[in-house]
């Protein structure tokens, strides 16, 4: 950072699918844009990174998409899966603007997977991006610093003043030195605290500790946290997070989408003292890894162990890490005695331990559809905006459909973007 | 590193991809290795040999470092691809000289240049023409010498090379095949020469930035098309000599000629072009890097001694030509060339397997 201080239209912070959109949107109204990513280059772009598709509404197949999916069956999926919490108005616009993501996407030079091959899952809803979330991020930062955005990476928001109308100061940690930053308007895309141990300890006490966080480790809830003691409003519920069921060898932050452990099919589930857990039988599909990862987080220990014979494993496809003996003392040493020596236990059995697997957290800001940020007090401090995960609780509830949380960054980055470069060029 | 241990790191990273599945919309590479759960060393060789090293499903890589799995599939199919030259290489005590030395072919060619220097000062009376005489090829080296110079290093490379990729095919064969057909076969060439499965459709692969390009695939087109076009002038001034009684040197305007030029020319282009990008990309796996500097070397000389073959340089240049062309003739079955063949028996085994439609 050259000056002591930068002024521009619009501090988006964050880098991810919402951020990097929403700073596209917002420079291709000729704003001036400061993208913060508090992440170094190599990691940029949050969760995005692990993303591989998105939901869009559409009334005819495309080479990337199959079948129609009108905006109004889009729309009763997003009501059913919330148990019709949801703000009408919110999804009305979500799903309207879907339609057009795709083509805006790849005007911005992200590539689509062709259906044609076979290569992806059958699919009339998502979207799949080639070379999953990394390429896009890829093509959107190209496209980016082909447009003139300037990209801080390293760069965390560590203090927020709201100083009134078209002025709101930022301080950054920039590699350890503290630089400030004023934006006319600003776009929050900084995504949820699941990689925040303290947050989540917060609210899910010691189970928070066995947690492992399946994407970025920069998900820290820095900025919705300073945006609430500002007085933005949050909604949801503090607990609500999405969990599926990991690998309990998995790292501790970005093992993403091959630790994921692929349903109970074919075996059986016990908790640490060698008693059955079971899912509902009307539970069935994709509905599994996250029934299944709330129902470990639930375990004593928050861990659980998945049973099948060695036959039944050579049948599932293959896992990321193998599977444990438990006729082999030493391998399967960490494994409880309860376990190994259940009724369902025998000399051909082998285990797979599990953790509950966070992906993101569901508790954020609450927004207008012109994705503003609502202020406790009503007002309209600052042009402040939000995009992505952090606003997404208002949307996402107990289920998630998949492909939606891209499809929140994309749609409401850009509205965000949009609305901010107005704000700040009126 | 140590064989079993470059299978063991190859089949636990497509293993990897095999779940993952973000890149399987990229290349043949992740479409074959799909629900392969045993992936056995010959598949894996047979992947690795499909790898066009384009590197694209490396930066998607959500698991490239600095994250903890250091996944690095090209550079792992790579390392894997140029073990299987040295491994199925013959004779294997050659073929092992070579492992791990880059440069080995380049300083066979080189040393096979100046032996051919130091030949140029052996007394050959009874041969040379009478003093006075504008000298000419075989005033300089006489046509028996030269052609058992070119043909008996040729001979033994294609038959070491014929030996190599039987002893290669036996490992990757396919253990379902469709039968043999002219389609089949056809369908394998066709993906062979036109790279149909380089650079992910239309979007080319990325450069040393990361921007998508299709250079690489346009200088590999150059370098092969003027390797063809060299083989085609030799073979045709061949038949105008045996057949049409014809004695070099032939006009520069004969088809020998401008097919030498035109293919020395393609040469130069795709090896100098191929020599940059390498370079800029940065040396990231142990392989044979001489192909395209020896290339050069056989198109420069080449092209030199065309132009300056009415000068007193003639009888020099000719030694140094003929000297590079043996040098990287001998070094053929050993080095990068032989992706060439190895590539095309794991396009034919694509084709043969059942799995996948073929290409119309």
């Amino acid at each position: 950072m050259r000056p002591a201080v930068w002024i521009y239209d619009v501090v988006v912070i964050g880098g991810g699918l919402a951020g990097v959109t929403a700073a596209l949107a917002a420079r291709q109204q000729n704003a001036t844009v400061l993208l913060l990513e508090q992440a170094p280059q190599a990691l940029r772009g949050g969760n995005t990174r692990h993303a591989r598709n998105f939901r869009l509404a559409h009334d005819a197949p495309a080479p990337f998409i199959r079948g129609t999916y009108p905006a109004a069956e889009f729309a009763a999926d997003l009501h059913n899966s919330a148990d019709n919490a949801l703000d009408r108005q919110l999804v009305a616009v979500l799903t309207a603007q879907s339609m057009t993501i795709a083509d805006w996407l790849s005007g911005q030079g992200v590539a689509l997977q062709r259906c044609a091959g076979g290569q992806i899952p059958w699919s009339r809803k998502t979207a799949f991006f080639l070379g999953g979330g990394k390429t896009a991020l890829n093509a959107l930062y190209a496209k980016a610093g082909k447009d003139g955005i300037e990209i801080a990476y390293r760069s965390e928001v560590i203090g927020i003043r709201l100083e009134g109308p078209f002025r709101t100061v930022f301080d950054i940690d920039c590699c350890g030195q503290v630089r400030r930053v004023i934006g006319r308007a600003a776009i929050a895309c900084s995504g949820g605290y699941q990689a925040n141990k303290a947050w989540l300890r917060e609210c899910w006490g010691d189970a928070a500790d066995s947690f492992i966080n399946r994407g970025t480790p920069y998900a820290t809830g820095t900025v919705l946290r300073l945006l609430r003691d500002l007085g933005a409003v949050l909604s949801g519920d503090p607990k609500a997070c999405h969990l599926v069921a990991v690998d309990a060898r998995a790292p501790q932050h970005d093992g993403g989408i091959v630790t994921r452990i692929d349903g109970m099919a074919g075996g059986i589930v016990l908790d640490r003292r060698g008693r059955r857990l079971t899912l509902s039988d009307a539970i069935d599909g994709k509905e599994q890894f996250a029934a299944l990862g709330r129902l470990i987080a639930d375990c004593p220990g928050q861990i659980a162990y998945l049973l099948m014979t060695k036959e039944a494993a050579r049948s599932r496809r293959p896992s990321h890490y193998p599977a444990i003996a438990l006729a082999d003392a030493g391998a399967s040493d960490g494994i409880p005695d309860q376990v190994r020596q259940s009724a369902f236990s025998g000399p051909d059995t082998v285990a797979m331990p599990m953790r509950p697997g966070i992906s993101f957290t569901g508790y954020g800001l609450q927004t207008d559809t012109t994705a503003r940020i609502i202020w406790s007090d009503g007002s309209n401090r600052g042009g402040f905006f939000a995009a992505g995960v952090i606003m997404a609780g208002t949307i996402i509830r107990s289920r998630y459909l998949s492909g939606l949380g891209a499809t929140i960054s994309a749609v409401f980055g850009r509205i965000a973007g949009l609305e901010a470069s107005l704000y700040a060029r009126n | 590193m140590p064989a079993t241990d470059l299978v063991d790191l190859a089949r636990q990273t497509m293993t990897l991809c095999n779940i993952c599945g973000y890149c399987h919309g990229y290349c043949l590479v992740f479409d074959q290795a799909r629900d392969r759960f045993s992936l056995a060393e010959g598949d894996l060789t047979y992947l690795a040999n499909l790898c066009h090293d384009c590197r694209a499903c490396h930066d998607a890589c959500q698991y490239a470092p600095p994250h903890l799995f250091q996944t690095d599939v090209p550079a792992t199919l790579g390392a894997l691809r140029t073990f299987s030259y040295q491994q199925y290489g013959w004779p294997a005590g050659i073929a092992r000289f070579f492992r791990d030395r880059s440069y080995a072919g380049l300083g066979i060619v080189c040393l096979a240049m100046l032996v051919a220097l130091l030949a140029m000062h052996i007394p050959r009376h009874a041969t040379q023409g009478t003093p006075g005489d504008q000298p000419s090829f075989y005033s300089t080296i006489p046509l028996p010498i030269m052609m058992l110079v070119g043909a008996l290093p040729l001979l033994w490379s294609v038959t070491a090379i014929a030996i190599s990729v039987a002893a290669y095919w036996r490992d990757i064969a396919p253990a379902d095949p469709r039968p043999y057909t002219a389609r089949l076969l056809l369908a394998a060439l066709a993906d062979m020469l036109l790279l149909r499965h380089w650079g992910q459709e239309s979007h080319g692969c990325p450069d040393h930035t990361g921007r998508m390009t299709k250079q690489r695939k346009y200088l590999h087109w150059s370098l092969v098309s003027g390797l063809l076009c060299c083989g085609l002038a030799t073979i045709v001034a061949a038949f105008y000599h045996h057949i049409l009684q014809l004695t070099a040197p032939y006009a520069l305007t004969s088809v020998p000629v401008l097919l030498g030029v035109i293919g020395g020319s393609a040469i130069l282009v795709g090896a100098s072009g191929m020599v940059v990008v390498d370079l800029r990309g940065g040396t990231r796996i142990v392989r044979d890097r001489s192909l395209a500097p020896s290339l050069l070397l056989v198109a420069a000389t080449g092209l030199v001694l065309l132009a300056l073959r009415g000068t007193s340089a003639l009888a020099l240049l000719l030694h140094l030509h003929l000297g590079a062309v043996t040098g990287f003739v001998l070094t053929l079955p050993y080095g990068h060339f032989l992706h060439g063949p190895f590539r095309g028996a794991a396009l034919l085994r694509a084709a043969l397997e059942r799995r996948i439609p073929i290409a119309t």
